[in-house]
């Protein structure tokens, strides 16, 4: 277990890596020309300008630039915006503990309704029950989340004044947001509970604890459950990732001082340097989240536990290759 | 789909045994009411965007400032914009940008993960390290971060958009593809081919991707949603098509300007948002369903 635990750390390393690369060459192909934006009105003077891609180290080739990009990561420094007099990693330190905090509160919202919600329609199979979970999650997963976003904050805060329109003040401006954030996990959550108890259901060691006579309650909680649940770990692994990339929409709707709004203005203002760096920031978070859930996954699912206990000597499966 | 029944053709043994599975699956899709709508309501969108030019009643482009904001009628059956354009007619329009970019970014998705799938699960060893490994690094970005980074990169436009879309969805396809290559890899026929002196590259085109391909082909539906989702969502950050070309995210984006006078101006919001969830819901569902009628449990 522990040589498992040490190779998925490793394995971290190269990932990360190859993401920055990437990021980077994506950005350094990129038409816009940074020392033009930084300069701003007075680009015009061709002078300035090569002294400006000069001192940005601009004029270098590209192994060079990527070389001090990523020895400046290792000191923790992530550039200096284009725009604004601070550094990328400052702006980025104010900003995240509000995305954080959203996305967190959507997968935990995610969590606690959409299980027992696809748990629900599972056990009623073919009822009201089910057919209208079941419409439901599809219904959202057509929705593009701006929309239900918008829709939201219409109904809830401007109509029914609810909730704050927009801002960060107290806990109840958060509700909307999580809401909106979280609604895309809560329907896939629900999906994939529903068919993964809708196939352990069926198995014989469930009709067996049946026959035994055990409460049904306890057949849910002990047997059907606790079977069920192991895909659905990967989901809310992944789920993580699909919270950040909407948060910049949420966040610009509900006016959330957060890394969406900053990725956001950054484009606006062509600060692409931090639009590139939120982007790292979101890989890296993810990448460790989906570490955890790897490990989580390990932990609870005896058949893994038993390939590594037995002599590493089997290759190790895919990383999520367990998912559908 | 008749493309694959073609293709099938280079590989004797497994021809009869797939088409009479096309046959079947085709078969369960028409007897399932919902496919059979999904299926009428998308072809129908698809003739009406190809003949946009002789069904919209007006030009989407003309402007007309003194018809800004109309509710619908008899003349504009879905109300006019804040340009006073017609909003029936921008949205065929629109449609033929959002579906173009949305086939286009599957198409290179599909292709590329292909290519790379298939690979992999041919060659193993290195070759399938190497390139999984690459494949694993892109998927830790989330897939819309990544769209955004290229799209700032590469700038607005058709191609371009259709390109940010297709990045994040090359790794997905990819592995489908290796994960089936690697189950017919030691299969007689291919091993037959390589007696007869074939070689990979074309063992890989004529019998592994043939072979592989009628599962990603399905699956191509949901992919085509989830893209138009991504190419709303790049609009509303003002990135992707960009006004005033019309694509559906731009015309809801530009309705959503005007929520707080929806009482009055609701139509700029509604239709173009029915429109686009309508369709993602016929794409998604259509996706569900024939993953359901390929599915050999499903079979009765």
């Amino acid at each position: 277990m522990i040589r498992y635990i040490c190779r998925r750390v490793l394995l971290i390393i190269p990932v990360l890596l190859g993401a920055v690369i990437i990021v980077f060459t994506i950005n350094y192909f990129s038409t816009a020309n940074p020392a033009m934006i930084k300069l701003g009105l007075s680009a015009s003077d061709p002078a300035k300008l090569a002294a400006m891609e000069a001192q940005m180290g601009l004029d270098q080739p590209y192994f060079v630039q990527l070389g001090r990009y990523l020895l400046g990561l290792l000191r923790g420094d992530l550039g200096q915006s284009y725009v604004y007099d601070k550094t990328v990693a400052e702006l980025i330190a104010s900003r995240i503990p509000n995305t954080l905090r959203m996305s967190i509160g959507a997968i935990l919202l995610s969590i606690i309704a959409g299980i027992p919600l696809g748990l629900l329609a599972a056990l009623r199979q073919n009822t009201a029950v089910d057919y209208a979970t079941t419409t439901f999650a599809v219904l959202m997963n057509a929705m593009p989340g701006f929309l239900v976003a918008v829709l939201l904050m219409i109904i809830f805060a401007v109509h029914l004044k609810w909730f704050p329109v927009s801002g960060v003040d107290s806990w109840k401006s958060f509700v909307l947001p999580v809401i909106a954030s979280g609604i895309g996990p809560i329907t896939q959550n629900a999906r994939m509970t529903r068919s993964s108890v809708l196939e352990v259901i069926r198995q014989d060691y469930v009709r067996t604890a049946r026959s035994k006579g055990i409460e049904e309650n306890k057949v849910i909680a002990r047997h059907i459950l606790k079977n069920a649940l192991i895909p659905i770990i990967t989901l809310i692994g992944s789920s993580l990732g699909t919270c950040l990339a909407g948060a910049i929409l949420v966040e610009m709707i509900f006016n959330i001082p957060g890394m969406g709004m900053l990725i956001n203005s950054s484009i606006m203002s062509q600060d692409y340097i931090t639009v590139q760096s939120c982007v790292l920031v979101c890989a890296a978070v993810v990448t460790i989240m989906n570490l955890l859930t790897d490990l989580a996954y390990a932990a609870v699912d005896p058949q893994i536990r038993a390939q590594y206990a037995a002599g590493a000597k089997k290759r190790k499966p895919h990383p999520g290759a367990a998912v559908p | 789909m008749d493309n694959t029944a073609k293709n099938n053709k280079g590989a004797v043994p497994a021809k009869l045994k797939k088409r009479s599975n096309m046959g079947e699956i085709w078969h369960r899709l028409c007897t399932n009411p919902v496919a059979v709508v999904c299926m009428a309501y998308l072809t129908l969108l698809i003739l009406a965007i190809v003949f946009a030019d002789f069904i919209a009643p007006y030009d989407y482009k003309a402007a007309n400032l003194k018809a800004r904001f109309q509710t619908p009628s008899l003349a504009h059956i879905m109300g006019t914009d804040d340009f006073g354009r017609d909003l029936f007619s921008r949205l065929l329009f629109g449609g033929r940008t959002s579906l173009l970019v949305a086939v286009i970014a599957v198409a290179i998705g599909i292709g590329a993960g292909m290519v790379v799938g298939a690979a992999c699960g041919y060659f193993g060893m290195l070759v399938d390290n190497l390139l999984m490994r690459l494949m694993d690094i892109i998927m830790a970005i989330p897939g819309m971060l990544l769209a955004i980074c290229v799209s700032v990169s590469l700038g607005p436009g058709v191609v371009n958009t259709a390109l940010a879309i297709a990045l994040g969805t090359i790794p997905m396809i990819a592995r489908q593809l290796r994960s089936s290559t690697l189950l017919i890899r030691n299969q007689e026929y291919i091993e037959a081919s390589r007696q007869f002196g074939a070689g990979s590259a074309r063992i890989i085109l004529t019998h592994v991707i043939p072979n592989t391909l009628a599962p990603i082909i399905v699956q191509a539906s949901l992919y085509i949603g989830g893209s138009i989702m991504a190419i709303a969502g790049l609009s509303f950050l003002g990135l992707g098509v960009k006004p005033p070309t019309p694509e559906w995210g731009n015309i809801l984006n530009n309705g959503l300007d005007y929520i707080y006078e929806a009482s009055t101006r609701w139509h700029v919001i509604l239709f173009p948002a029915l429109i686009i969830v309508v369709t993602m819901l016929a794409f998604n569902l259509l996706g569900d369903n024939l993953r359901d009628a390929m599915d050999p449990r499903m079979r009765k």
